[in-house]
């Protein structure tokens, strides 16, 4: 491999990187309120509310139900909005978000319904607000739950951003259509296909041993 | 302390309404250990629950040192759960905290200062001997070590009264009898009340100075529980209380006992005692004395909190004369004698 593929390669790194970590990082901003929101108001949760439930609980049915290649041709005029252009990575960190974000909520309220029952009772008998039984009792037990939930999610996105690299996002995605599939170059190809691997792998065992180190049970 | 007046709950599931609680009205005293024993089913649960609210009632009061709590906003309602503790069957310690953490969550709850809070806790600690485990996490303790913290949590906001719901009933019988001696140990050195509610009769005997039967919504009794065992009692009881008793008489016999007195019949009497006058040679002065034939159907001892009470289930025969004589003796020496009815004589005996 030449000196200049190298150097494509580890740009393309570069930017599967950065549009993981972005995306994931916001979608985990703005999923992990979401998807508490979301317990919280759900059946029989501590401030139950239909309304909010039902209407959140559509909408992120809705954007999950979007194929993600669609969703992303879909939000161009949103990149657009937001980061002034429709192409490169920072435009598809804009529709890597939206799509991260519905996904993490459902992760994210899945793992707080694995928390016993019996535990939000104990709170309450403390006298602890409804903020205080979340922060202080219900996340600390979901812990390891949501920690799996938020690798997974990465996961997806290392995935993601390679579709979106097939629009114009750049990163690996792009470099292995360009090269490895319109160029039949090979070796550009598996040697993408080995980073990608190896990223993967890397996710799944820093969440893992996080999740294991943050459990007790 | 604690007064409830009238309160009722129901739940609604698929048009069905379910009466939780009918119409009940309690009151603990400052103090003291009350037990409600019930089956599962009879509202004992949801009754506990009312008392700290988390079982909202559909009506009626629910008095907590002179407040009532129904009318309290959220953020009172709050303070005023800080004032009592609660302990629950599963323990419902946090698994991914380690137990300091988990008796200092009530306090940090309060947002209390962390220097503060480890005052508080160490001897609570020390208390519920769990002095080699504060590092440790609850899935590494038994069952009646985890009991334990969840004491020591329940405790840390020193509260004036601890709600215990079913809080032995997952342990074996030698650590349930380990956890209530503690129970027992931390209402008389803090004078703390404790409320409990339990299916097991053990539990009520070994410490609770008053006891409740619940069924079906209702308190169906109420006493002291000397007074309960000993059957002293003005209402004749119900099926249920006397399942608890468990003092059948024999199914052989009951099926031919009446009410009515006839010739060729015997009497069956229950004789209750207690205290001191289980050391008296009853059947013996009955024998001798009164030339009265004992037939012994039932007997037992119990000793219930260092008082012992004893009951008897007996069929005697003599003549009408002496069995007064008999049972005005049983009676001056202060022991409850109550016909249950009559049998044929011989009933029981090979002819």
């Amino acid at each position: 491999m030449s000196q200049e593929m190298l150097y494509a390669l580890l740009n393309a790194w570069v930017e599967t990187i950065y549009m993981v970590v972005v995306s994931g990082g916001l979608g985990l901003l703005f999923g992990l309120p979401l998807g508490a929101i979301l317990y919280l108001t759900g059946k029989s949760g501590i401030l139950e509310n239909v309304v909010i439930y039902r209407g959140l609980g559509t909408t992120v049915n809705a954007v999950r139900s979007i194929p993600f290649i669609i969703l992303i041709i879909a939000l161009i005029p949103l990149a657009r909005l937001i980061v002034g252009t429709s192409i490169g990575s920072s435009a598809a960190i804009v529709s890597l978000t939206i799509g991260a974000i519905p996904f993490v909520a459902r992760m994210v309220e899945n793992s707080l319904q694995e928390v016993p029952k019996g535990l939000i009772e104990a709170g309450l008998a403390m006298g602890a607000t409804p903020l205080q039984i979340m922060l202080q009792i219900i996340i600390p037990e979901a812990i390891s739950g949501i920690i799996n939930g938020a690798t997974i999610t990465l996961i997806t996105l290392v995935g993601y951003s390679a579709m979106a690299g097939a629009v114009g996002g750049g990163g690996l995605g792009d470099l292995a259509m360009r090269y490895g599939y319109q160029r039949f170059d090979v070796t550009i190809m598996l040697v993408t296909i080995a980073v990608l691997i190896i990223m993967v792998q890397l996710i799944q065992w820093a969440g893992d041993f996080l999740a294991a180190r943050l459990s007790h049970t | 302390m604690i007064e409830i007046h009238n309160i009722k709950k129901s739940y609604v599931s698929r048009s069905k309404t379910v009466i939780a609680l009918d119409n009940i009205s309690l009151s603990v005293k400052e103090g003291e250990i009350f037990g409600i024993i019930g089956r599962s089913g009879s509202g004992k649960s949801t009754l506990i629950r009312c008392i700290n609210l988390l079982e909202k009632p559909d009506q009626g009061q629910v008095i907590f040192n002179h407040s009532n709590l129904m009318s309290l906003s959220d953020a009172h309602l709050r303070q005023a759960r800080q004032q009592m503790g609660m302990i629950f069957q599963h323990f419902n310690l946090l698994a991914n905290k380690n137990i300091y953490d988990n008796i200092a969550l009530p306090l940090r709850i309060k947002k209390m200062p962390e220097k503060e809070i480890e005052k508080i806790i160490m001897p609570l600690i020390q208390l519920t001997d769990l002095e080699q485990r504060v590092e440790n996490y609850p899935a590494q303790l038994s069952g009646g070590q985890k009991q334990r913290v969840a004491i020591a949590r329940a405790l840390a906001t020193k509260p004036s009264v601890l709600l215990c719901d079913e809080a032995t009933s997952a342990l074996d019988p030698e650590t349930t009898l380990s956890i209530l001696q503690l129970l027992q140990k931390i209402n008389r050195d803090m004078n703390l009340t404790i409320i409990l509610i339990t299916h097991e009769m053990d539990v009520i005997k070994q410490i609770c100075h008053r006891i409740a039967v619940m069924e079906h919504g209702k308190i169906i009794k109420e006493q002291d529980t000397i007074e309960f065992f000993s059957h002293v009692s003005s209402e004749a009881d119900n099926e249920v209380v006397e399942s608890y008793l468990q003092q059948e008489i024999p199914e052989l016999l009951g099926s031919v006992m009446t009410q009515q007195v006839a010739t060729d019949t015997d009497p069956i009497w229950r004789i209750c005692f207690q205290g001191d006058a289980v050391s008296l040679p009853l059947v013996t002065t009955l024998v001798n004395n009164f030339q009265i034939e004992v037939n012994i159907l039932q007997a037992q001892i119990d000793y219930i909190q260092g008082i012992a009470v004893g009951i008897m289930i007996v069929e005697v025969a003599g003549h009408d004369a002496q069995l007064k004589e008999g049972l005005d003796y049983l009676r001056q020496q202060q022991i409850t004698v109550e016909v249950l009815g009559y049998v044929p004589r011989n009933a029981i005996r090979p002819a």
